[in-house]
């Protein structure tokens, strides 16, 4: 048996419950082949599970250690890890656990998890995403008047977005305080839009749904003149420049005539 | 390419581990050891505020693998004062699937970031395919096995633009096709990848209890030549196996490991790492200072005949 195929033999025994690999490894004194691989296999998937706990700490509070791991566990064999950042892991989390609650009775009591999920996660990416280098709004006015509205802001790099009809936000807050959480969830009167941005640390702000689709376009990258045309005059642009810092830059587009307009270069303003 | 050393000590003596001792600066002085610890993400404020009498510190890549946040802010606080080693699991150096550049460069990137003079990995493999396996799944000792890895390693370092230290790891298990015993493999991809070995103690002693195999007899058999960096930690005890899970103090069993090794190598870089169940930082502290104490006493142990 070659290295390779060797290595593929242990894998299969990890991700799997058979003992293919028995074959291959000898038997001790101490250790049969079957208890060692059995070894290997609980400390992938103890790994595995920390680093969704590391993620999800509401979610886990919500369905107790025990609950969460069994969960951590059938996830890492249907969704093997293919980052070696355990930081990026679990990127499929909410959508398994969305399937499963259709086949799990102990998830029923919980519509709101997936959501829950997902804003656990971009708190998470949030906390070790890159810096921003500073903005200074005088930057703005250099800028000539009449390619104002070719601006593009850009928006830190911290900084997401996230609407729930489920009150996510309290949810998460309760489960990461000592208090204990509601037995039960109703959805909110209106869908909540939420920022989520590292000031440091990790806050999550709710906006109007007005500012929610601004900073939206900002992150498509739509130009200044098409945001106020949907949205309305940028009142609020000095706030988050300035005390939020939710916008850590612009640029303009600069377009070569002999390209077609849809492959803008770009000069950069504020930082990069 | 060995942490910065001091020179050689001499003498021996009867060594006593418990012995209380205070540390209250970093003892330049002493010609022994260099003394480090892993650095934890939630010791770095504490460790800033008391800047313990250390003369390097080790940093595990894969906690900084992202490009902010607060970590590291704290990073460069702490390398204003101590040169770093850079450690890393994700190398997957007897891996079958490529090598992965992009880990490799942001590996590189970090050691730039921070001047790092020493990268580390595992001898082992970590991934199948894409599939990350994130533990450190030992490979069989034999020809096949060793060409592989020299071959990386060599590939690796070129990447790097410097030579690498590997390290043993402990294992759960031992390969039928394995025909090398683990000191002649470890010497063998030492001397032919021009690496150097990041010898770790309490994985050998753990592969003594676990496979019945010497962890004396192995460190002997290995060329002191090769070590650049020694690692100490603690296992859990299963009764029936031991787990490399740096969850402990270090053994008596891997102290007198050591103090074997020091009467062999005593001027070798060490490093005390402690990675869960995280206990304060003075008592991981405490485990280093305990390292630079038994090199002391290792140091003025009277000489014996040779």
């Amino acid at each position: 048996m070659t290295l390779e195929e060797l290595q593929k033999q242990f894998y299969r025994s990890l991700l799997g419950n058979g003992f293919a690999l028995s074959k291959s490894i000898t038997d001790n004194r101490q250790l049969s082949a079957q208890k060692s691989i059995a070894i290997y296999r609980n400390n992938m998937h103890s790994a595995l599970a920390r680093a969704l706990q590391a993620i999800h700490p509401a979610c886990r509070r919500i369905l107790g250690a025990s609950y969460f791991n069994q969960l951590a566990r059938a996830y890492a064999v249907q969704y093997p890890s293919r980052n070696v950042n355990l930081n990026h892991y679990g990127e499929n989390f909410a959508d398994f656990i969305a399937a499963l609650r259709r086949e799990k009775k102990e998830l029923v009591d919980f519509p709101y998890l997936e959501d829950l999920i997902r804003l656990e996660r971009q708190c998470h990416q949030a906390h070790y995403a890159a810096d921003d280098l500073p903005f200074d709004l005088a930057q703005l006015a250099e800028v000539e008047k009449q390619k104002q509205g070719d601006l593009i802001f850009k928006t830190s790099h911290s900084l997401s977005l996230f609407s729930s009809v489920w009150p996510v936000r309290v949810i998460r807050e309760i489960n990461l305080s000592a208090e204990q959480s509601a037995a039960r969830v109703e959805p909110l009167a209106e869908r909540e839009y939420l920022v989520i941005h590292r000031t440091p640390p990790v806050t999550i702000s709710r906006v109007g749904r007005r500012h929610y689709k601004i900073l939206h376009a900002m992150r498509m990258g739509d130009k200044l003149s098409a945001i106020i045309e949907r949205c309305g005059e940028m009142e609020m642009l000095s706030d988050w420049v300035q005390n939020k810092k939710w916008l850590q830059g612009f640029y303009l587009p600069i377009y070569n005539e002999d390209l077609d307009d849809e492959n803008p270069r770009t000069s950069p303003g504020g930082s990069n | 390419m060995t942490l910065p050393h001091s020179p050689p000590a001499r003498n021996k003596t009867a060594v006593s581990l418990n012995e209380p001792s205070k540390e209250t600066e970093r003892d330049t002085s002493h010609p022994g050891i260099r003394l480090g610890i892993g650095l934890r993400n939630q010791h770095a404020a504490e460790f800033i505020a008391c800047k313990p009498p250390l003369d390097w510190v080790e940093i595990l890549a894969d906690n900084y693998l992202d490009a902010g946040g607060i970590e590291h802010k704290h990073l460069e606080r702490i390398r204003h004062d101590y040169p770093f080693a850079l450690h890393s699991v994700g190398m997957s150096i007897g891996g079958s699937s490529p090598l992965d550049r992009t880990y490799l460069q942001q590996l590189k990137s970090l050691g730039e970031r921070y001047a790092c003079g020493v990268f580390s990995d595992h001898l082992c493999f970590t991934s199948v395919g894409t599939v990350q396996m994130h533990d450190l799944l030992p490979l069989p000792y034999n020809e096949e096995t060793l060409k592989h890895v020299v071959k990386r390693i060599q590939h690796i370092q070129d990447f790097l633009g410097q030579a690498i230290l590997v390290e043993n790891v402990s294992s759960y298990l031992q390969y039928k096709n394995s025909s090398l015993h683990e000191a002649d493999f470890l010497n063998a991809v030492c001397e032919e990848a021009g690496c150097s070995l990041l010898l770790d103690l309490n994985n050998l002693y753990v592969n003594q209890y676990n496979h019945g195999t010497s962890a004396e007899k192995t460190m002997n058999n290995i060329r002191m030549e090769h070590v650049g960096e020694i690692h100490l930690g603690g296992f859990e005890d299963y009764n029936d196996y031991l787990l490399d899970a740096h969850n402990h103090a270090v053994a008596e069993p891997v102290w007198r490991l050591y103090a074997s090794l020091l009467r062999q190598k005593p001027e070798v870089a060490t490093m005390v790492e402690w990675d869960n169940d995280l206990p304060p930082l003075s008592e991981l502290l405490a485990e280093a200072y305990k390292a630079r104490r038994l090199s002391k006493q290792v140091a003025t142990e009277p000489s014996r005949p040779s």
